[in-house]
């Protein structure tokens, strides 16, 4: 088992080798970095100005949020087909696997933020609902021999759609992205408790304790100033409301991470050059995830800005951590 | 949708105007609904009062 995965590792790692040199120079030398604590993140230059990473290049503040605009204004169309030929599908299942632990009630209000395509609201609205039909399909059950006086209520009860109550607004810096994912959502016929909205993560145009849920799927790391994203998530949740953020994070195993890096900086670019024909996109997206703080130090970030009971799990052993906050 | 929504800066609540297809803040800003999706991106509002010398155009981001 561990002599084939050595030869696997080899070839990898001489096809790594063949092709692109200079990236993987690159990322050995700057993984270093990476490693390391906050420092890499965010600096100031000598002229005072704010710097920070867009990728692995360092960009003026005022210039990221314009480049990561760009980045998915080109990317929008073959976001989803992406998704899938990158991931292999598996970002489905990170994605299942938010909302079984989200587990929302019927009547939520989820705020999904840098929520582009979709995905997640779709998934909230589909399973308050099945949960909803869950619920009825056991009252009637239980009602199989209804006395007289339960058959007078039921004429009087009024059955209240609470599925008009559950609302997922899906928020998001890129019109573009909405756009497409309003089309999906005209397409799959998914409209009731569904709202749009162009916003920025750092400035939420919402007032105080809104929402019951708020999420962030593979968006954080594109936001300029995380902990302003973080202190506006806590500002419009409700107390006892639930923060949950999905995010690439850093892959616990080291032969694991060898092979993830190789496909990251060989495979992805490529196919987004084939796929979407565009590969500095691409290439600006799996150098965000590297940049990205990992999975202790992004916990820590949370708590920071006030949420409690933080907490994160792996998937996919560190490719993708899901954190949890509550405000309380 | 309308009363989720306030301004990003100032938090204050807002009014939808029918003939420009904005929503309209207290203090003069509006918003414009582009395809039934409001944008509520400070940098791409108008200021309506034209008596302030910071007048952000509509850019398009």
């Amino acid at each position: 088992m561990a002599a084939s995965m050595r030869l696997l590792l080899r070839r990898v790692i001489r096809l790594s080798h063949r092709y692109n040199n200079v990236t993987a120079a690159g990322v050995s030398a700057r993984s270093g970095c990476c490693w390391g604590p906050s420092t890499c993140r965010c600096f100031s230059d000598v002229a005072g100005d704010r710097s920070t990473h867009f990728g692995f290049e360092t960009v003026p503040e005022t210039e990221k949020a314009k480049r990561v605009y760009k980045v998915f204004e080109n990317v929008a169309q073959k976001y989803d087909t992406m998704n899938d030929v990158m991931s292999l599908g598996i970002h489905r299942l990170w994605k299942d696997m938010l909302l079984h632990a989200m587990h929302p009630q019927p009547g939520a209000r989820l705020l999904d933020v840098a929520g582009g395509t979709g995905d997640i609201s779709f998934r909230f609205l589909e399973y308050v609902r099945s949960q909803q039909e869950r619920q009825k399909r056991r009252t009637v059950r239980s009602m199989q021999t209804p006395s007289s006086q339960d058959i007078s209520n039921n004429y009087f009860t009024e059955d209240e759609d609470t599925s008009q109550e559950s609302r997922a607004v899906v928020c998001d810096i890129n019109k573009e992205m909405l756009n497409v994912g309003r089309k999906r959502a005209d397409s799959m016929g998914i409209s009731a408790g569904l709202s749009w909205v162009v916003g920025n993560a750092e400035e939420l145009p919402f007032d105080d304790d809104q929402f019951d849920i708020y999420t962030i799927a593979f968006g954080i790391r594109n936001v300029t100033h995380i902990d302003q994203a973080l202190q506006e998530a806590l500002r419009v949740l409700k107390p006892g409301g639930r923060f949950m953020c999905l995010e690439f994070s850093k892959v616990t195993n080291p032969v694991l991470a060898r092979i993830y890096d190789a496909y990251s900086f060989q495979m992805i670019p490529v196919l987004g050059e084939v796929i979407a024909g565009d590969w500095k996109s691409y290439q600006y997206l799996v150098e965000s995830i590297r940049k990205f703080p990992d999975q202790e130090e992004f916990k820590h970030m949370i708590e920071d800005a006030g949420f409690y009971c933080v907490t994160y799990n792996n998937l996919t052993s560190g490719v993708v951590a899901l954190h949890s906050g509550f405000k309380l | 949708m309308l009363e989720l929504l306030v301004c990003p800066l100032s938090e204050k609540p807002l009014k939808y105007k029918t003939k420009t297809n904005e929503l309209i803040e207290e203090l003069g800003i509006a918003y414009p609904i582009i395809d039934g999706i409001p944008n509520m991106i400070p940098q791409e509002a108008k200021l309506i009062k034209k008596d302030t010398d910071t007048s952000t155009t509509p850019t398009q981001g």
